[in-house]
């Protein structure tokens, strides 16, 4: 027998919904009796008569043979509220600018809402895409005596926490991504990011693999038999084409081989120690005992392990936090040589992962909220324009016998058509806007790839239309239709309009203040970036082009002289392309943050401030090749900089920043000779390195946050295997880029040339979480600026509208023109006056709200509020003056006799 | 006295009538078919026959679930008591009207519609 044909599901559904519930059991045994003997005949035709089924059960629902009162009576409901919809479609039809222009205003609104809601939704709200990612924690170093500054925890450690801890269900560490190049198959050199992650770390995240399996306990040891990797989404279908039969294969990463076990669900980018969700996805993840990291399992002072733990369903934070700070203050007095004063530091890791951005999210929800008040106030101030101009349709209609009721219920029956339209589009702006935020991975947002119009940012969308369609839509509705009929005939409108005038008139003074409010947050926002824009970064980042590339562990672990000569004649080649003034190398670019090494004071130094003997220090560590600080344009302040001699052989030699002197030494102290004392897990009791010369700041985190102590090795002396050229160029610097690619080929063909980027881009990117968000309020401001001079604009012109007659008279009588224009514009200067008073006040008060996203300026600003009363006020007069000297410039004649 | 039967619940307990021991959905609404020349879909009987069921014209049983119906019961109909005196009503209300006309009502039959 064939297997059981089964009908369509959904008909299924419509055809038990239109049934009566006693009856539905058997109504769908009979159906599915006879669709099971059409099946056995042609499968097909069975499949579409079921769906006839349900059709027809619908239609009879709605309308069957049989009629009773109720359904009747719903029968004309509906037929009453279509034929109402019918009607305001076709009124709407016949004023099509009307139509645009309220669309339009509602889309802006509309649409920059449901943009951010998407983002606040997608990142506030739904949290980590992780399975009861609600318990999950970090947990890091901190020192235990208040001291800031967090680091992460070594793996010896990482097991004892383990251990030692019962809070926990599993604590899983990871290291955060590294780059590792794989060049197997053939195929072009690719540089992949590698993370290698403990086995529990994805079942605890739950994360299965679609493919293939996940580490298995024995592939996560020491003694493993082989090295596993699972790959990502995508990189199994860009590298692999999608081929099943990747599970087995051994791929080679720094000429490792590791064999491929799964391959991870699409959309899991991975996690990271900074943000949780990483900002370059990971490609590949590699069982840690086994993996490169394996090195350190036992180095207790490599402290290099990000650890995210998830917490009992019955377990809290704190009890986790006390149990960590048991075990840290064993291993304290366990280890005094390497741990002094540390403890463990948790934090949730949904409130991290937000943090940063929570602020700026919050802020653009308001400024959005804010612009959707004035497009809805501008709607509802053109809707009692038309309203007004539709006075004798209205009371025509009543006089003929239409009630209040079915009046009313047209008016916003027209409303809710505008709200609809103005959401269909909002909805292609807010589309096309989360794609603009999405590129610019704006407002520093990690996850905003993910970030997408789904079913609820669209109920959402719709429920914001609805809503505001009835705000603006029953209040003009109520107006339209509140005269006794025949009074409304005899005025012809002309005497009738006092509350409609001043209901208008509070709109306008309502848009203008939120404008107000809305200008001056997106002022502050763009003067905080100038500022952070006008700071010196302490380097010259124009016409350089900068490249990173790696070497294989392989090709250095037994011979870092070979990969300092490497990078040197690569280096050498690239100094003779066109064009090139200058050549040199950094493990830091400029613009890259790096990380602390530490290191002792000798003894014998001198004029240090008052810091205790033998202490742990730290600083940045930055190996560069000669000639780095002169292509970078940092200026050296004393001694000198690096020159070939500084090599292998000879002393070993480091240069500080100012920043490094102002925080060891005593005020004008000369630094130079001083030596330092680097102990560190891979030589104990490290070089000793004699400070040579002292360089200017750079601002390595960014412009705006301060420079960091630093210190500066020849990497001759501290050789690495990742090194990022900086290029000078005279010409277009990225005319360099395929002239290196092909340098870099002839020196070794299987290595990539990566992060190809112009160090002017490099420092653009520290402040686009920043840029992004003033732009962001900016045009929303601007937009909002726009809507509240078209509200003034139609108010001034429906006031003027009303008193043309009046003017007429004056005119006639002898009054001058400019003084009639005067008038005019006065009473809507008052308009103007009250609502920029009222938006000033507004923003004073709400101003420390932004206090967190500003800098170098005062929420309180008084250019910025000067500016924003300046220009608001203009925008406003013109569109006052506007109408005033239209009306004035008529023949009197002519506006007497329009009546 | 019940209300009197719709034409269409007339028609359903018609269709009782002549089904005997074999009314259930699929039988009513093919029944009905035949006889009149209408497409009916089996919710509209469904519908007509909980009315009925609620008036208490129709009694109902319950059969065994077979797995040709998808694993549901089958329900079997046939007229109850009040069901036969509402059928007798409308069966003399409806003769009533026709009776004496029947020449006149053949005309319209055979004319142009």
């Amino acid at each position: 027998m064939s297997a059981p044909i089964t009908p369509p599901r959904l008909a299924q559904w419509l055809i038990g919904v239109a049934t009566p519930p006693t009856e539905r059991e058997f109504s769908l045994g009979d159906i599915h009796e006879q669709f099971a003997e059409r099946s056995s005949i042609d499968p097909g035709a069975a499949r579409r008569w079921y769906w006839r089924q349900a059709k027809g059960a619908i239609t009879h629902r709605l309308g069957g043979p049989d009629r009773t009162p109720e359904r009747d009576r719903l029968r004309d409901r509906i037929a009453n509220a279509w034929q109402d919809v019918r009607y305001a479609a076709r009124s709407l039809r016949s004023s099509p600018s009307f139509v645009l222009v309220v669309s339009i205003t509602l889309a802006l609104g509309i649409g920059a809402t449901a943009m951010i809601y998407a983002v606040v939704d997608g990142v506030l709200i739904r949290g980590l895409p992780f399975e009861e990612a609600d318990r999950l924690v970090l947990l890091r170093n901190g020192y235990s005596d208040g001291r800031p500054g967090t680091w992460l925890v070594s793996f010896p450690d990482y097991e004892d926490y383990r251990a030692g801890m019962d809070a926990f269900a599993e604590l899983a560490a990871w290291q955060s991504p590294t780059p590792a190049i794989t060049s197997e198959g053939g195929q072009a050199a690719q540089r992949l990011n590698a993370a290698d992650v403990t086995a529990n770390l994805l079942p605890m995240l739950g994360v299965e693999p679609i493919l293939g399996r996940g580490f298995l306990p024995e592939e996560d040891s020491r003694d493993a038999v082989q090295r596993a990797a699972l790959l990502s989404y995508s990189l199994w279908q860009d590298r692999f084409g999608s081929d099943e039969n990747v599970l087995g294969r051994t791929i080679l990463l720094d000429e490792t081989p590791f064999v491929v076990v799964g391959v991870l669900p699409q959309g899991f980018t991975g996690v990271s120690g900074g943000f949780i969700l990483p900002s370059v996805p990971v490609d590949v993840w590699l069982s840690y005992r086994s993996s490169f990291s394996s090195g350190g399992l036992e180095v207790r002072g490599l402290t290099n392990v990000n650890l995210l733990g998830k917490l009992k369903a019955n377990a809290t934070i704190e009890q986790a936090r006390s149990e960590a700070e048991a075990v840290a203050g064993a291993l304290d007095e366990q280890f005094p040589e390497i741990r002094n004063a540390v403890t463990a530091q948790l934090q949730v890791a949904e409130e991290e992962a937000v943090a940063d951005v929570r602020p700026s999210l919050l802020l653009s929800f308001g400024a959005v909220s804010l612009l959707l008040l004035i497009s809805c106030t501008n709607v509802a101030n053109l809707l009692i324009g038309r309203a007004s101009r539709r006075q004798r349709e209205m009371a025509l209609r009543t006089a003929l016998g239409a009630g209040r009721l079915r009046l009313v219920r047209q008016l916003v029956a027209e409303s809710l058509i505008l709200a609809a339209l103005g959401a269909g589009a909002g909805g292609a702006i807010a589309a096309g806007g989360l794609r603009l935020l999405a590129s610019n991975r704006a407002l520093g947002i990690v996850q905003m790839n993910s970030v997408a119009i789904d079913a609820r940012v669209i109920a959402f969308l719709f429920g914001v239309a609805l809503i505001s369609g009835l705000a603006f839509g029953v209040g003009p509705a109520l107006f339209a239709t509140r005269h006794a009929p025949a009074s409304t005939l005899r005025a012809e409108g002309r005497a009738l309009t006092g509350g409609r005038s001043l209901a208008r008139r509070g709109l306008v003074v309502a848009q203008l203040a939120l404008a107000v409010v809305l200008l001056i947050g997106a002022g502050l926002l763009a003067r905080s970036l100038q500022q952070v824009v006008d700071i010196d970064p302490g380097f010259r980042p124009q016409g350089i082009l900068t490249a990173r590339v790696q070497l294989p562990m392989d090709f250095v672990s037994a011979d870092w002289p070979r990969a300092v000569n490497f990078f040197e004649q690569f280096e050498e080649r690239a100094r003779q392309l066109p064009g090139v003034t200058s050549v040199s190398s950094a493990y830091q670019l400029p613009t890259d943050s790096g990380w602390n090494n530490a290191f002792k004071f000798d003894p014998a130094s001198e004029r240090l401030r008052g810091l205790p003997e033998g202490e742990n220090y730290n600083a940045r560590f930055r190996p560069v090749t000669p000639g780095y600080f002169e292509t970078a344009g940092i200026p050296l302040v004393r001694g000198r900089v690096f020159n070939a001699d500084d090599n292998a052989e000879g002393r070993r030699v480091v240069i500080v920043n100012e920043k490094f002197v102002e925080l060891y030494f005593e005020p004008d102290t000369n630094p130079i000779g001083t030596r330092l004392n680097y102990g560190n897990w891979w030589q104990e009791g490290g070089p000793e390195c004699e400070i040579i010369g002292v360089v200017q700041d750079v601002r390595f985190q960014g412009r705006a946050l301060d420079s960091y102590q630093a210190t500066y090795f020849p990497h001759a002396q501290q050789p690495v295997r990742e090194l990022a050229l900086m290029v000078a160029s005279a010409t277009n610097p990225l005319d360099l880029v395929d002239p290196l690619r092909a340098e870099l080929e002839k020196l070794d063909p299987t290595l990539p040339l990566d992060n190809v980027a112009l160090l002017t881009d490099e420092l653009a990117a520290h402040e686009a979480a920043r840029s992004s968000l003033a732009a962001m309020l900016v045009i929303f401001a601007i937009t909002a600026v726009a809507l509240a001079a078209i509200g003034v604009y139609g108010v001034m012109a429906f006031l003027v509208s009303q008193r043309r007659r009046e003017m007429g008279i004056r005119v006639a009588v002898g009054a001058r023109r400019q003084d009639v224009r005067a008038m005019v514009l006065l009473s809507g200067l008052r308009l103007v006056v009250v609502g920029l008073a009222i938006g000033l006040a507004a923003a004073y008060l709400v101003g420390g709200l932004l206090d967190r996203l500003l800098f170098g300026v005062d929420p309180t600003d008084i250019s910025t509020f000067a500016a924003v009363t300046l220009l608001l006020g203009l925008v406003a007069i013109v569109a006052s003056w506007v109408p005033a000297r239209r009306a004035t410039s008529v023949d009197p004649m002519e506006s007497l006799r329009v009546e | 006295m019940g209300r009197a039967l719709g034409e269409f619940e007339h028609f359903v307990m018609l269709a009782l009538v002549c089904l005997g021991d074999h009314a259930y959905g699929v039988t009513i609404k093919e029944e009905i078919e035949t006889r009149t020349g209408r497409e009916i879909y089996i919710g509209a009987v469904y519908t007509a026959l909980a009315r009925l069921q609620k008036n208490g014209y129709v009694a109902a049983e319950i059969g065994e679930p077979t797995a040709k119906r998808g694993g549901r019961r089958k329900k079997y109909y046939r007229l109850a008591g009040p069901g036969r005196e509402a059928l007798r009503q409308s069966h003399d209300a409806l003769q009533g009207m026709t009776a004496g006309i029947e020449s006149e009502l053949e005309a319209i039959m055979d004319g142009p519609s």
